[in-house]
């Protein structure tokens, strides 16, 4: 068992991420060649509206008085031919983006002008000036933008700054929807109720705290509000309502094109519609490229089946008679720079029918990618780097999706940490739980019900035939854990995995919950995985124990003997700061430091930079070791130590 | 004895429904009940319960984050039930709080240095310079932080460290209280401890009550020196913290600690049969439904007839401190003894 | 679900209050302006002219007196007379158009919604694969271009290069079905491309999230099949914030249809609303404004069922 591993895990320590944050901004905007492509056109845009004439070789306005030089093609004198009255459609498109800015200057004036202070105090106000804003504001949200144009272009003149402000009014709806909204959500924020705690005026936490939050989503809305504005002013132009007819304005050239709608005028389509398209097109793109430069990028879909990596040849010995078996299982994670952040090394463990076994760990140990690594339900972008997994006697690592989904939820079961969010919101529990039934036996669609009706009773849900028709908002979480636990059941799996299943259930709940796995577990005998950072838990409830940290397993042994001579500093270490083992109000122990990301794990021991009794010999990897009989403990210093119980303990 | 520097009397908090057009009006939610408590200078307070219990409402309550509907909450002993706005900067500056959520309770756009100083500048007019960052400095290192954190953003904090920052926010204006709003739930294990030091370090330091709110009874009696084990907006058990978890007078609070799982294996098996003897198949009734005797009745083992009838008053227990339960006057008449052998005899009997 | 359609139904008698404060306050600002009759009639106005069109808004009257009579008469569909032409009624010019501009748009959302559905759903199951790549540059493409501007390529490139489809004009459907089906092809084409694209963009970052859900890894973990993940679990879920992107662009459809009509020179809302602008004919444009605001209010309370009917939450809240 080299730590092969950790040598491809090693990569830059914990990445300094205020740097990367500001910069990062940029850089990451403009590595996108489509976003600089946008930029590019913007600004060239920009330009044709300060100084159209460096741009434009002819006048726009005037025509060919002898009208011989009318519909014509691309030539050298005008690179984009001609319209019917003879002028260069060129420098008309160049003029068009005066056109096009002052649009979008008006519109976006008038918009952001009412929208954000009005979005503002709907916002933080509420109650019954909020209703009423935003009562009135969705009223003229639903209505088309152009009609609303149309309205105030009749009140006062047809002209494009009169449907500017028509359309800047209908823009103002967008952006009091978009202000109020994060007003709103940032109001809930902790960090909210914590800058009034500290005594600042509603003014300052607007000022300093709502706004710079808005900014980001705010630049995106302008960006694409901004080519919509272009296209609505050209679609007003186009009906003739918007520029006058003569001007170089890209919706009036459109309109002329259709008039002119004969083949040799139809090539009129093409300077104006392109320039419109693209100006549009270059907004929008601005817009997606900052908004993804800004947040994350998007995660694939966990449908996407993780990719298969070669593995060596290894004939791995799994232990017989195991219900499942882990061997030297290794998970990665593409990281920055061609890295790979190895989350999980040299990870096995086996299971026996009937017995529990515990697994325990704080958060980033790794305990729950183990589940679903062995259950071919690595996250993407991760993926089995290493190892090997039998299940019931056979090879299941590399198992095909098809053959995967005929053993889970039918041989293997489970649970998972919030009840309600492993739920489909969208359909009725009793559905949910015939799914399982109909995929995996030959029961018919009333048997199925009838049999899920039975599975709520055994799992104490009181009235299971009225709950089979409820959804899962309608369950509390102790409630729908409940469920969840049925449908684990429902094929009478050999296997139950249980990932965190009280954690985020009330105190009380939690105990019902672990009763109700023990009494479940005891009639079908069938073995179980419990996944939990909660040493109470495990002592709870497990038979044996493995406790992780850090990606690793550093120790395993039966549950009596962990309580009572825990063998690894760390296991000793968490027992100790747990509140429940101190009888007084003194100061706890700590482990000091944090607990590593998987990018900054240290060659050596993991744990070593937070281990009192580190040494230079934990400098290198340490394999885990032979303790006494099948306990195993990852400490190369285990045998000079003699942790007793640990401290006192109140019944 | 010293004076209170808070106390709460009689607190009722109630959220009404909106009534809209067309739809049935919302009904009220009774998210306090009438709960009265003290803590001095030095001392804490600690408030447990479960989820909608109340007790986070209380600590907006006495923070002015939420409107109270009745009773009264004096700091130093004057009133400050509804502070007026020309008189909210001096109350902020004497509670503070440290909130749940390590990661939204800061703001991820400034650094450790503007989230600490605001509240100096704020509160003593020190603008940004030397002697503002001598007491950040200061300040960090009372939570046992480096000086290298005043640069730093939220999000390059974990979570233990952005608690600590927190708490040194909270210190900045040198409050005479502190509530901690389950200020260690969201905190792994081998960290909780180390902010749990945090916390008793400062109170030893500076002598600030601390108002600890929290869901985990273990964690709530290792750091208070008085509890109130609260049950959707009653007081049910209040007393020094040893004294109610080692003599529960209220059988929730023995469900409680019960239900909380020991890592000792051998205690811890003592505790599941104690808690299997509570009945598995009842919710709590709704906060905005709440029946008219005790609300715990119809989850209580030892629940009598007069249980569902009445809202038991507050009598003395045995460990000096209050219950509000029919068993200690009624059926056994407990008398304020603990809880515990009554049940076990009683679940044997069944 | 009854009850939830009856709320929603008496929850429009406001909003359409609020529409008919709308369109009644055009005039009124056009007023405070200048005078309506004098624009209408033009210069060398008659006072004929004059005081027949100040009669018609009943302009001597004080202003609420003004609106509940207006309000009164348009309850019982009685819109006012064109202020161009007296003897035509401006209900009666509403009828005549309106079903080309229902037709053109209710077909374009048919095929919006049904193409931008299975491409945005092809794009969720593998986001970052080719199919994806490829859907989303043609998404982009597709809503920077305004359906007139696709429609003229369209009929260019279909009608006069291939002789397809009848080029122009509109066949109502009681003179011919297929004649109406062919009439409005591909108009509703050309206002559909953008529809497409919405419906593609939105579906699949709404796919994606429901795809990442822990419902879904639930489900995978029950040994539930992909087509069930997808179409059973993911859709419905992602189908709700897609079904009010649909609202709304239904509701901006019916703006945007007035240029493809004008291009295929089809007798629709959008010549009426033009030329109304054109001669000031506040009565029309305000007759218009009423009649579109119902539409989209009708709309929004298909948006609103259907909403209801994918989130039991909603539907079983009240």
């Amino acid at each position: 068992m080299s730590d092969a591993s950790t040598a491809v895990a090693v990569s830059a320590p914990q990445p300094v991420q205020a740097a990367r944050a500001r910069s990062g901004f940029w850089m990451r905007l403009f590595r996108n060649p489509l976003t600089v492509a946008a930029a590019v056109w913007v600004t060239l845009l920009l330009l044709a509206w300060l100084w159209p004439g460096l741009l434009a070789p002819h006048d726009p306005y005037a025509g060919d008085v002898t009208l011989t030089r009318t519909f014509e093609g691309p030539s050298w004198d005008h690179w984009l031919g001609t319209d019917g009255q003879g002028r260069d459609l060129y420098s008309r498109v160049v003029f068009g983006a005066r056109f096009a800015v002052n649009s979008i200057l008006i519109a976006m004036v008038v918009a952001i002008g009412l929208g954000v202070p009005l979005g503002l105090f709907s916002g933080w106000r509420g109650g019954r000036a909020d209703r009423v804003v935003m009562w009135v504001n969705d009223v003229l949200f639903s209505l088309p933008i152009v009609l609303l144009a149309m309205a105030v272009i009749i009140i006062l003149e047809p002209s494009l700054p009169s449907a500017m402000l028509g359309v800047g009014i209908a823009m103002a709806t967008r952006f009091v929807r978009l202000t109020r909204a994060v007003t709103l959500a940032e109001k809930e924020e902790l960090y909210v109720d914590a800058a009034r705690i500290t005594g600042l005026s509603p003014p300052a936490i607007l000022r300093r705290y709502i706004t710079p939050n808005l900014l980001p989503s705010l630049i995106v809305q302008v960006a694409i509000i901004s080519g919509a504005v272009i296209l609505i002013g050209a679609t007003l132009s186009f009906l003739g309502i918007g520029a006058k007819l003569d001007d170089p304005d890209w919706g009036v050239m459109l309109a002329r094109a259709r008039f002119d709608f004969r083949l040799e005028g139809i090539w009129q389509i093409v300077p104006a519609g392109g320039a419109l398209v693209l100006t549009v097109l270059a907004f929008n793109l601005l817009g997606d490229g900052i908004r993804d430069s800004l947040g994350r990028d998007a995660a694939s879909s966990s449908l996407t089946v993780p990719r298969k990596v070669a593995l060596p040849p290894v004939v791995q010995l799994h232990a017989s008679g195991a219900v499942l078996s882990i061997r030297d299982l290794a998970v990665g994670f593409p990281a920055p720079g061609g890295m790979v952040n190895r989350v999980l090394s040299d990870v096995s463990l086996e299971v026996f029918p009937g017995e529990t076994l515990g697994v325990v760990g704080e958060s980033g140990s790794g305990k729950s990618m183990t589940m679903l690594a062995a259950l071919g339900l690595t996250p993407a972008p991760g993926y089995l780097s290493q190892g090997s997994v039998s299940f019931d006697g056979r090879e299941v690592t590399f198992l095909p999706e098809q053959e995967w989904q005929e053993i889970r939820g039918r041989d293997i079961g489970m649970i998972f940490q919030e009840p309600v969010a492993a739920l489909n919101p969208a359909l009725r529990v009793g559905r949910q739980l015939m799914q399982s039934l109909l995929v995996h036996t030959d029961m018919s669609k009333s048997q199925a019900r009838a049999r899920a009706a039975e599975l709520l009773a055994e799992v104490q849900v009181p009235d299971p035939e009225r709950r089979l028709d409820q959804y899962p908002h309608e369950f509390s979480g102790g409630m729908a854990q409940r469920v969840g636990i049925a449908m684990a059941l429902a094929c009478e799996p050999k296997l139950l995995i249980a990932d965190e299943p009280t954690t985020a259930l009330d105190v009380t709940v939690q105990g019902q919950t672990l009763d109700l796995m023990a009494e479940v577990q005891q009639r079908h005998g069938m073995a179980v995985i419990l996944i939990t950072h909660d040493l109470g838990v495990i002592a709870d409830a497990a038979d044996r124990v493995l406790v992780m940290y850090a990606g690793q397993v550093v120790e395993t042994a039966s549950v009596s003997t962990l309580f009572s001579r825990p063998r690894h500093p760390y296991t000793r270490a968490l027992l100790d700061t747990m509140p429940q083992s101190h009888r007084g109000h003194g100061d706890l122990p700590v482990i000091g430091g944090v607990v590593p990301s998987a990018a900054a794990w240290p060659d050596g021991c993991r744990f070593a930079p937070r281990c009192e009794f580190a040494t230079d010999q934990c400098r290198t990897s340490v394999p885990l070791l032979e303790a006494v009989g099948t306990d195993l403990v990852r400490c190369v210093r285990h045998a000079e130590f003699e942790f007793g119980p640990h401290a006192e303990t109140s019944a | 004895m010293t004076a209170p520097f808070l106390e709460v009397e009689n607190l009722h908090v109630h959220f009404a429904g909106r009534s809209r057009l067309f739809r049935s009006a919302m009904p009220t939610v009774k998210a306090v009940n009438g709960i009265s408590f003290a803590i001095e200078p030095h001392r804490t307070f600690g408030l447990v319960g479960e989820s909608g219990s109340g007790k986070s409402t209380v600590a907006r309550a006495v923070l002015q984050l939420t409107d109270v509907t009745a009773g009264t909450i004096r700091l130093d002993g004057a009133d400050v039930t509804r502070v007026p706005r020309e008189a909210e900067l001096a109350f902020r500056k004497r509670v503070q709080a440290v909130l749940q959520d390590p990661y939204s309770s800061l703001n991820q756009v400034h650094q450790v240095r503007t989230i600490v100083g605001d509240g100096i500048t704020r509160h003593f007019g020190i603008k940004p310079g030397p002697e503002r960052e001598q007491r950040i400095l200061a300040l960090l290192d009372e939570v046992g932080l480096a000086g290298e954190f005043l640069d730093r953003y939220p999000y390059e904090m974990s979570g233990g460290q952005r608690q600590r920052v927190s708490i040194a926010r909270a210190l900045a204006v040198e409050p005479g209280l502190i509530i901690a709003d389950e200020a260690t739930s969201a905190l792994d294990v081998s960290i909780q401890s180390q902010v749990i030091n945090v916390l008793r370090r400062v109170q030893a330091d500076t002598g600030v009550a601390f108002l600890f709110i929290g869901h985990d009874l273990d964690v709530v009696r290792h750091v208070s020196d008085d509890v109130g084990v609260m049950y959707l907006g009653y007081l049910v058990e209040q007393g020094g913290a040893d004294g109610v978890y080692d003599l529960p007078a209220h059988p929730y609070t023995e469900m409680l600690i019960a239900s909380v799982p020991v890592p000792d294996p051998a205690a811890q098996a003592e505790r599941r049969a104690l808690r299997q003897t509570f009945k598995k198949d009842t919710e709590p009734p709704s906060p905005s439904d709440l029946p008219v005797g005790c609300p715990f009745a119809n989850r209580c083992p030892v629940a009598m007839d007069i249980c569902t009838e009445l809202m038991p008053e507050a009598t003395a227990a045995r460990h000096g401190g209050h219950v509000r339960c029919h068993l200690h006057t009624s059926g056994p008449v407990l008398a304020g003894e603990s809880v515990v052998p009554y049940i076990r005899s009683a679940s044997t009997a069944r | 679900m009854a009850r939830y359609i009856g709320i929603r139904l008496l929850a429009m008698i406001p909003l359409l209050f609020a529409i008919a404060v709308i369109s009644f306050a055009i005039a009124v600002a056009m007023e405070a302006r200048g005078s309506i009759a004098g624009s209408v009639c033009g210069e060398g106005a008659t006072i004929e002219c004059i005081a027949q069109v100040e009669r018609q808004l009943g302009l001597d009257d004080p202003m609420p007196i003004r609106f509940v009579r207006w309000l009164a008469s348009a309850a019982t569909g009685d819109l006012g007379t064109s202020l161009t032409n007296q003897s035509v009624s401006v209900s009666s010019l509403i009828a005549d158009r309106i079903g080309a501009t229902l037709s053109i748009v209710a077909y374009s959302l048919v095929i919006g919604v049904a193409v931008g559905m299975a491409m945005g759903i092809v794009s969720a199951v593998r986001p970052g694969g080719v199919a994806d790549r490829a859907l989303s540059v043609a998404s982009a493409a597709l809503i920077a271009a305004p359906g007139f501007v696709l429609a003229m390529l369209l009929s260019w490139w279909l009608a006069v290069e291939w002789g397809w489809l009848s080029p122009a004009g509109y066949t109502r459907p009681s003179e011919s079905i297929t004649g109406w089906i062919r009439s409005i092809t591909l108009p509703a084409i050309g206002l559909a491309l953008p529809t497409v694209a919405l419906v593609q963009r939105q579906l699949r970052s709404s796919m994606t999230n429901a795809l990442q859900s822990r419902y879904v890894l639930a489900a995978r973990a029950r040994g539930i099949r992909r087509t069930s993940l997808i179409g059973e679990h993911a859709l419905p879920n992602a189908m709700i914030p897609t079904v009010t992107a649909i609202g709304f662009r239904a509701a901006a459809a019916l703006g945007l249809t007035f240029t493809v009509e004008v291009v295929f020179n089809i007798n629709g809302m959008g010549t009426l609303l033009t030329n109304a602008i054109q001669t000031r004919n506040v009565t029309v444009l305000q007759g218009s404004m009423l009649v579109v605001g119902i539409v989209v209010l009708v709309v929004n309370l298909l948006v609103d069922i259907s909403y209801g009917l994918l989130n039991p939450k909603v539907r079983l809240e009240r």
